[in-house]
């Protein structure tokens, strides 16, 4: 448990710099920290200056500078638990630059239209697309499948990982609860249906 | 000492519940009832019935009856769910204020969905006082994990109507979770599955000592009880149709009838392979009718299995958003009536590998959680020493670690060790960016309560007013998510298209509820607004 003198240090030295800080640094790790790590760090923070612990020990003000600064601790740790916004936050770290701000994305431009409508000049330059989006490529007649587990997305390949351990040590129902995982995570996939399949002859032979 | 209660504001029933020094304690109706109803009832001779009091009503007096009563609060009135929910309703819903629904039931009066919630709440909070001689300021609230802003907004709306003060709104999976593990120095990942009357969850928990760390969140608010219990209606209804040859769809007080039967004929099913038997009916033709039904097992399962099939979907999505090996989950926790259907449990063991628990009281354990975050925030609760009605849950009145009460003297600048509870948001929060896709400053299950910030800019020269607007869902195009309002920044300084900075700031709080704030980085003009969202109660009527 930590004393309001504690809780004051920490306070006057991450409000002024909270939007600088790197997500690591909010959750008072090194960028080399484990998942089980980012998670450890996030649930000490959480049990020593979650709002709610000190709800009814500050006045207002001060557990509004608590909310603020808490939830940007807790957006730190959204980050981290995101495999992919994780590699990118450690490519900056490691980059050793500053994070900089992304390019910023126009909002829409409906607004003061009505007073000041636009020259169609400058609305053919508006930009259409957020710069990270790329429109899904459209299947066009049947799909050629390859039917190996390389063509499964991330996370049913790791199911499908776990089902391959479990079916290693014998274990025919824990292999097919994974692939029922891995199914649901890329429904359409002919090689888990066959996978399941297999997999659920052998166990009604044992 | 005003008390602090917990309320499981259901579709179908409601229970309250006080953290006392002997347990958990559940506020009794006025016939000894733990359950109550979540049904009011305006009579043409005025006055107001609630709970078991009102639910004959239903029958006798169908058009001034409300029920279910959660699935139409906070909702837009125009959205094609709740069009659907509100056919076959025997009482009129029209639209109010801001596309709310609005209800207008006996003597021409007009009731707001929070208001009859607040009518609910405020029974309870009367069967509390009466149990426990103290006065109920406090309360918290539990709403299904998935509710949206609105229906969030609209159920604080509902306690401050019934003159209690919302300490906070917490997701049902997570109560159950909390009385499931309170006190008990787990470590372990639990599921809790909640099948209610109305609404459908599916939550995935760490539970570490005192700290609830929810890790994903699923759900559906229009699949429930009510719908499983409408379906079999439909079935009877087609059955009157072929004995009688009269439709009863259009008599209110014939479907009400055959929908309390089919709820019957559900429970019974649950306990027995076959449901047969006779429905008296009156069909407003003034001849007494009887419907002879015989309805079997499989019978019912086959009706209902699309739903149930939709449920254990949605698992198998939270499992995999997770990355929780389905073996780690130590325990499958049953919360809401609909749990009792044998089927669902079979499917549930079908997902899990494992049959769930049996452990807890489906429908109380809720109430149980609501009433230990209650104890927790209104700061009598200190520590635990375990779950629900069995054990104690020690209050400061007789804690060891209280100083007043004679035991260890504790420094009262250090606060005592209470749960926690992380919970995450249901839905992406975006806003909308030019050409009509949108960008996401929230991720579905990110813990709560955050704050992001995301610099945004101008689409034209010289603009000189921008309106954000906030959606919510997962998709990339704007029009394919819910919107959630708008908030327009004005007074920006004219400047070329891109060099005027934004800075659009969203919070969720620990209630869930969204909070959005545009700032110009350049003047430093700010605006702030909690959302008007569309459905959500109107200030002024208040």
């Amino acid at each position: 448990m930590w004393t309001r003198a504690q809780l004051f240090a920490w306070l006057d030295a991450t409000e002024p710099m909270v939007d600088r800080l790197t997500p690591f640094e909010l959750l008072e790790i090194p960028p080399t920290a484990s998942t089980q790590h980012v998670q450890r760090a996030f649930h000490a923070i959480a049990a020593t200056r979650h709002p709610d612990v000190w709800r009814n020990h500050l006045d207002l003000a001060d557990r509004e500078r608590l909310i603020h600064v808490y939830s940007r601790v807790t957006a730190a740790y959204a980050t981290l638990k995101n495999e992919e916004q994780r590699a990118r936050v450690l490519r900056e770290v490691r980059e050793k630059r500053p994070s900089q701000p992304p390019q910023p994305t126009a909002v829409t431009d409906r607004g003061d239209r009505k007073t000041e409508p636009p020259p169609r000049a400058a609305r053919t330059t508006i930009p259409t697309e957020p710069p990270s989006y790329t429109p899904p490529p459209m299947a066009e007649g049947p799909v050629p499948t390859v039917h190996t587990h390389a063509t499964l997305g991330a996370r049913a390949l790791a199911f499908y990982r776990r089902a391959e351990a479990s079916l290693r040590v014998g274990d025919s129902a824990g292999a097919l609860l994974n692939l029922r995982m891995a199914l649901a995570a890329e429904p359409t996939s002919a090689f888990l249906k066959q996978a399941i399949a297999e997999t659920q002859q052998k166990l009604k032979k044992s | 000492m005003a008390i602090a209660v917990g309320i499981d504001l259901g579709t179908t029933n409601s229970v309250a519940a006080v953290a006392t020094p002997t347990g958990v304690e559940f506020a009794l109706g006025p016939r000894g009832e733990r359950v109550h109803p979540s049904v009011v009832s305006f009579p043409d001779g005025g006055g107001i019935l609630v709970g078991v009091d009102a639910r004959p009503h239903r029958v006798t007096d169908p058009r001034n009856t409300v029920f279910s009563a959660k699935r139409l609060i906070g909702q837009n009135i125009r959205n094609p769910l709740v069009q659907l929910a509100l056919t076959n309703l025997p009482f009129r819903v029209d639209e109010g204020a801001n596309q709310a629904p609005i209800i207008a039931v006996s003597r021409d009066r007009r009731i707001t969905v929070p208001e009859v919630s607040a009518q609910v709440l405020g029974h309870l909070k009367r069967c509390t006082e009466r149990q426990m001689g103290d006065r109920v300021t406090q309360a918290v609230i539990t709403v299904p994990a998935n509710f949206t802003d609105a229906q969030r907004q609209a159920t604080k709306e509902a306690g401050r109507l019934a003159g209690l003060e919302v300490l906070r709104l917490i997701n049902e999976p997570t109560a159950a979770a909390l009385a499931y593990g309170f006190g008990q120095k787990l470590d372990e990942i639990v599921c809790v599955f909640d099948f209610g009357g109305g609404t459908f969850d599916v939550s995935l928990l760490r539970v570490k000592g005192e700290i609830f760390e929810v890790l994903a969140s699923d759900g559906d608010f229009f699949l429930g009880g009510d719908d499983i219990d409408r379906t079999l209606a439909e079935v009877l209804a087609a059955e009157v149709n072929r004995q009688h040859a009269i439709d009863p769809r259009p008599i209110p007080a014939a479907m009400t009838r055959l929908a309390m039967a089919a709820e019957e004929i559900k429970f019974h099913l649950s306990e027995h392979p076959i449901a047969e038997g006779d429905i008296d009916l009156d069909l407003s033709d003034g001849v007494p009718r009887t419907l002879s039904f015989r309805i079997t097992r499989p019978q019912f399962e086959h009706l209902i299995g699309g739903y149930v099939d939709r449920t254990t979907d949605l698992c198998r999505n939270v499992i995999a958003t997770s990355g929780v090996d389905p073996r780690q989950i130590s325990e499958i926790l049953c919360v809401g009536g609909s749990t009792r259907i044998p089927l669902v449990r079979k499917r549930i063991a079908d997902v899990f590998g494992k049959p769930p628990s049996m452990r807890i009281n489906p429908d109380e354990v809720v109430a149980q959680g609501a009433a230990i975050q209650a104890g927790s925030l209104s700061g009598k609760l200190v520590a635990g020493t375990g779950m629900g009605a069995r054990h104690a849950v020690v209050t400061t009145a007789v804690s060891p670690l209280y100083s007043g009460a004679g035991g260890v003297a504790h420094d009262p600048n250090v606060p005592l060790p209470r749960p926690l509870l992380l919970d995450v948001t249901p839905a992406t929060l975006s806003i909308a960016t030019a050409g009509g896709y949108t960008e996401r400053l929230i991720e579905k299950n990110a813990p709560i309560p955050i704050e992001r910030t995301k610099v945004f800019t101008t689409a034209r020269d010289l603009q000189t007013t921008v309106v954000i607007d906030c959606c919510r869902g997962e998709s990339r195009r704007y029009s394919e998510n819910e919107p959630l309002g708008q908030l327009v920044l004005g007074d920006l300084s004219p400047r070329l298209r891109g060099e005027v900075k934004i800075e659009v700031t969203f919070r969720v709080d620990t209630d869930g509820i969204l909070h959005v704030r545009a700032r110009d980085a350049v003047t430093g003009v700010a605006q702030e607004a909690l959302l008007s969202v569309l459905g959500a109660p109107v200030e002024s009527a208040a």
